[in-house]
């Protein structure tokens, strides 16, 4: 018998195990876990390669450069979702794309705005593939990159913004028997259902956006 | 093998690999003839690490290895390298025959530009990611109950593993063809779950097809060879998550 036992993913990290006598390198992959399994396996061979996705290193003018990290943060977006896509609707993910697209188009951002966290999005699709809503959010990104999520049922309002880390910071503003209740909070992202569960969250995540 | 919603599959790779690396100017030039199919294209390089123990000395140079060239949705990728090309699909799997023919076609458009060139390898290699639900923290999970390559130890010893990484490699006793089985825990990209990478690779580097027919009719071959394998390394548990 060969038992795992499960650990919160924040903090695992991979240990090499005994080195074989001979390491072998896999055919090429250009996934994230082509590169992990490589970079796992690197304690057991002296000598490693391994590959990196690098762009020009040439200087550029700050309307460039600002180009260059949108469609970094893009494609890093891209890619993680990519991590995730057996899960994931395909309506969904390409409606995803489409909003991102547009988020992240050039002309709509000024020089000095950061693009939007890596850790931010991988937060958010951790919170969506756990929370499932029915009902996809409006996307926006904070002054510091991290992506901020909105629903809206009439006057009910959430508003969810991922932070690194896993972690969640909400707002949110509805009615419960008659009486208007706000709420702001952060929390992890294994607990957000838990807390929002006596706001009847069904009101923003039920039916199709 | 049976056609799952949502088959595991993180990565599909197609390799070609030469004998004999291309040349600068022909990587450019496949790269310039792949435009129009890859909307993204990077270069894209290696760090070879040298360690010299005796000196406690690490030296590391990057290698320019060739480009990388994507759709824009980042899920359909060639490598175009200077040992030769691999056609790669992340998820969403969308099936084999979609993914062969590709391969097939920038294949074709490859040659076309460059000439032939010997192979010296040709592999087909399946990234799989198994996500298991768990309860919570401190849960317990029987590797046995999802997948049938997981390590064996000592558990008077050793009462539970939060962490593996294996490889095991060998003669796949058919059409010539070598094996490269990687496993090993990840970090789970899901909330409330542990997952297990399952990567296979069969690879034949021994006669070598050289002709168009030949080569797909082994990469057929070496496909089913794979899919005999995953089949056969997991449980039927773990196809339960594959079609829910």
């Amino acid at each position: 018998m060969s038992e795992i036992i499960a650990t919160p993913t924040k903090g695992i990290g991979l240990t090499a195990m005994t080195a074989a006598a001979s390491y072998v390198k896999a055919s090429p992959g250009a996934s994230v876990e082509a590169r992990t399994i490589a970079e796992s396996l690197i304690g057991m061979h002296a000598q490693q390669t391994w590959p990196v996705s690098t762009t020009s290193s040439s200087p550029k003018s700050t309307a460039a450069a600002l180009k260059d990290r949108l469609f970094e943060s893009l494609a890093q977006a891209k890619i993680m979702t990519s991590r995730v896509a057996m899960h994931l609707e395909s309506e969904w993910r390409t409606h995803l794309f489409a909003q991102l697209d547009e988020l992240m188009a050039a002309d709509e951002w000024h020089e000095d705005d950061p693009p939007m966290e890596a850790s931010s999005f991988a937060t958010f699709l951790r919170l969506m593939l756990f929370i499932k809503p029915q009902r996809r959010p409006g996307l926006g990104i904070s002054p510091k990159g991290d992506l901020i999520l909105a629903w809206t049922t009439g006057t009910d309002r959430l508003t969810v913004q991922c932070l690194q880390g896993d972690l969640v910071r909400w707002s949110l503003s509805c009615e419960i028997g008659g009486e208007r209740e706000r709420s702001v909070g952060e929390a992890p992202v294994q607990r957000f259902p838990e807390i929002l569960t006596s706001y009847q969250p069904a009101r923003w995540f039920s039916g199709r956006s | 093998m049976p056609l799952y919603k949502r088959a595991p599959i993180t990565e599909a790779a197609i390799e070609l690999r030469y004998e004999q690396e291309l040349q600068k100017e022909a990587i450019d030039k496949l790269q310039s003839r792949f435009k129009a199919d890859y909307q993204i294209s990077e270069p894209f390089s290696f760090v070879d690490v040298k360690l010299e123990v005796a000196a406690r000395q690490a030296k590391f140079r990057e290698v320019a290895a060739g480009h990388k060239s994507a759709s824009s949705d980042r899920v359909d990728v060639l490598l175009i390298q200077l040992q030769g090309m691999v056609c790669s699909r992340l998820a969403p799997y969308l099936g084999w025959d979609s993914f062969r023919d590709r391969a097939q076609r920038d294949w074709r458009k490859w040659k076309n530009t460059v000439g032939y060139r010997k192979l010296a390898r040709i592999g087909v290699r399946y990234i799989n990611r198994i996500d298991i639900p768990v309860g919570g923290p401190g849960e317990r999970i029987r590797l046995e109950n999802y997948v049938k390559v997981y390590p064996m130890y000592p558990e008077e010893d050793i009462p539970g593993l939060s962490n593996y990484t294996m490889q095991m490699q060998g003669d796949l006793g058919a059409d010539e063809c070598r094996i490269i089985i990687n496993s090993g825990l990840v970090p789970s990209p899901l909330v409330r779950h542990a997952s297990i990478l399952l990567d296979i690779d069969v690879t034949r580097d021994r006669a070598v097809p050289q002709t168009e027919d030949e080569i797909w009719e082994l990469v057929e071959k070496i496909r089913g060879h794979k899919n005999r394998v995953f089949e056969s390394s997991v449980t039927d548990r773990a196809r339960e998550l594959f079609d829910t």
